[in-house]
């Protein structure tokens, strides 16, 4: 895990030193007195070579500093993600559960009846998954929801302190969901249809199980492995790329900062949001691994 | 059959009305021409913007960008990716540079685009040349695999038996074998990538104004959303028809062709 996220950082460092522009030029302006323009490579460490920077860079990051953002001048970079994940943390959260939830469902509906009107609307649902932008789905769901509804709000947030601020939530979370839930719904899908034609369904049927009890005491646990590690990967990845939807629902999260960090070529900003997207990936995929054995004895057996 | 008329129609209605517009537009895209924001009506179909600009003629013109970056992307990162996917195949001693489309792939998509953004800046070239290295990985795996399998068949080692050179074998018997299974992935770029290059233009790392393009009218109809919804509505809809057709034709192709990547019945 450390290693993965140890390799990301490198990749990016690199690609971003050789970025044709001049920091420093940028920092103090194209008038500034030649002294002023040294004072300021000295200071973002641009007269050393790069293999230098990148051992500092390393060094520091281990110690928890990941140096100070350009765009947002005296802002450090780690207090900066710490306010963007506030936001896309619970995001991610309430997103993945969303999409779970709603997939398992739809998935077991429509492995229980192949073929028929649930089934229907999956294939037809995965196909609009994939097809339909997020960010335009997002503009979608405020004409509903906010203009003719009147029932959301249309974006922003008020801070964890303001009144009802999880309602902020609400929307983006939805608009991050819908075009997940067929990707969870096909993964239970693809289990039950495997495994409903095992003998020991047919044993619990045949003592007598009704086919509800079958569906979900027996043949749904077969698919908790999967979909656990579906869930880890939808959430791992969220917390990186939330950015669009972010954007659409004007969220301070990881994603504004991104764009921002574009935006302004802020370098130390960008390598401390591949860090946390490399590590949110490596994380999570540990944390899941650890509950496969929990889940499932063979998992733990040596 | 239906995939097949549904992603034909939906994909060529959408490149259609873009085709048109090189030729003839109902009005001008930068023109004043209706009342400001205007419901669909006869004389503007999909309605007009905030400006009173005709919104089905700045659908035509937008669309054009989209499309121009999305088959630019492709040809380069297909031409290119196929190429490092069949020498790596077919030469043992160029495999280990097939690690490069790998660590492509690697990459969180969303950072990559960003980061290229960054690097490439904005503009045509930029925006295409970032989608192409996101293409590439793909058709480069594809074509590894079949240079991989293909080398060893009867009739390569009957062509070189017989005095085919290297380039003669990839060019006339490889690739040609290939050609399906790279066809079917051309369809899902096309798509993906007109996708991402109206994410990147609606989060205005992009083409820059003023040429509009899908992702940027989306944008900047949002600020007008409790007024009219129509200039929010119609260029999504051109967009996500448009994806929507190319992956149902993929799948029709690859279902037709590629029995063996069919998809879970």
């Amino acid at each position: 895990m450390v290693a993965t996220v140890l390799v990301v950082a490198m990749a990016v460092f690199l690609v971003l030193t050789v970025i044709p522009g001049d920091a420093a030029r940028l920092m103090v302006g194209p008038e500034a007195k030649p002294e002023r323009y040294a004072a300021a490579r000295k200071a973002l460490e641009l007269d050393q070579p790069w293999p230098v920077r990148l051992g500092n860079w390393i060094w520091r990051a281990l110690h928890g500093d990941l140096g100070a953002s350009w765009r947002y001048p005296g802002w450090p970079v780690v207090s900066l993600l710490g306010q963007g994940l506030q936001i896309t943390f619970p995001l991610a959260f309430l997103a993945s559960l969303l999409s779970f939830v709603l997939g398992v469902l739809l998935g077991v509906a429509s492995a229980a009846q192949l073929g028929r009107p649930p089934d229907l609307l999956l294939s037809g649902l995965s196909q609009l998954g994939l097809a339909l932008p997020e960010f335009w789905l997002g503009i979608l769901l405020i004409l509903i929801f906010s203009v003719r509804g009147q029932l959301l709000p249309a974006g922003g947030f008020p801070g964890w302190t303001g009144e009802r601020a999880w309602v902020y939530l609400l929307l983006p979370a939805l608009t991050l969901a819908l075009p997940r839930v067929a990707y969870f719904a096909r993964l239970t899908r693809a289990v039950l249809a495997d495994v409903l034609l095992l003998d020991f369904v047919r044993t619990a049927r045949a003592k007598g199980l009704g086919e509800r009890g079958v569906l979900l005491r027996h043949a749904l646990r077969n698919a908790l492995i999967p979909l656990v590690a579906g869930l880890g990967l939808t959430f791992g990845r969220l917390l990186a790329g939330a950015l669009v939807v972010e954007q659409v629902f004007s969220l301070p999260g990881l994603g504004r900062y991104a764009v921002e960090a574009a935006f302004g070529r802020d370098i130390p900003l960008l390598l401390g949001l591949a860090v946390v997207a490399a590590a949110a990936v490596a994380g999570v995929s540990t944390v899941a691994e650890i509950l496969y054995g929990f889940l499932d004895p063979r998992v733990r057996a040596p | 059959m239906s995939r097949l008329l549904l992603g034909f129609g939906l994909a060529g209605a959408g490149l259609l009305l873009v085709l048109l517009g090189l030729f003839w537009l109902p009005y001008e895209a930068e023109a004043l021409s209706g009342p400001v924001l205007a419901p669909p009506s006869l004389a503007h179909p999909f309605g007009t913007d905030w400006f009173g600009r005709d919104v089905l003629s700045r659908v035509m013109a937008g669309g054009r960008l989209s499309w121009a970056v999305a088959f630019l992307s492709l040809a380069g990162g297909g031409l290119l990716g196929a190429l490092l996917g069949l020498a790596c195949g077919y030469f043992p001693k160029a495999s280990p540079f097939i690690r490069l489309a790998d660590a492509l792939l690697a990459f969180p998509p969303v950072l990559l685009a960003l980061l290229l953004a960054v690097l490439l800046g904005p503009g045509v070239g930029g925006v295409a040349a970032a989608l192409a290295l996101f293409n590439l990985p793909y058709f480069a795996r594809l074509s590894h695999a079949g240079a991989l399998e293909l080398r060893v068949r009867e009739f390569v080692v009957a062509a070189r038996a017989v005095g085919a050179g290297s380039l003669r074998i990839l060019a006339r018997h490889i690739l040609p074998n290939l050609a399906s299974s790279l066809l079917v992935q051309a369809t899902f770029s096309l798509s993906t990538s007109l996708l991402a290059e109206a994410s990147l233009s609606y989060l205005g790392l992009g083409v820059q104004p003023p040429h509009p393009t899908w992702g940027r009218m989306l944008w900047e109809a949002q600020a007008w959303l409790f007024r009219s919804p129509w200039p929010a509505v119609f260029p999504g809809l051109a967009l996500t028809g448009s994806v929507l057709g190319l992956n149902l034709l993929g799948d029709f192709l690859r279902d037709r062709w590629d029995p063996r990547l069919r998809r879970l019945p």
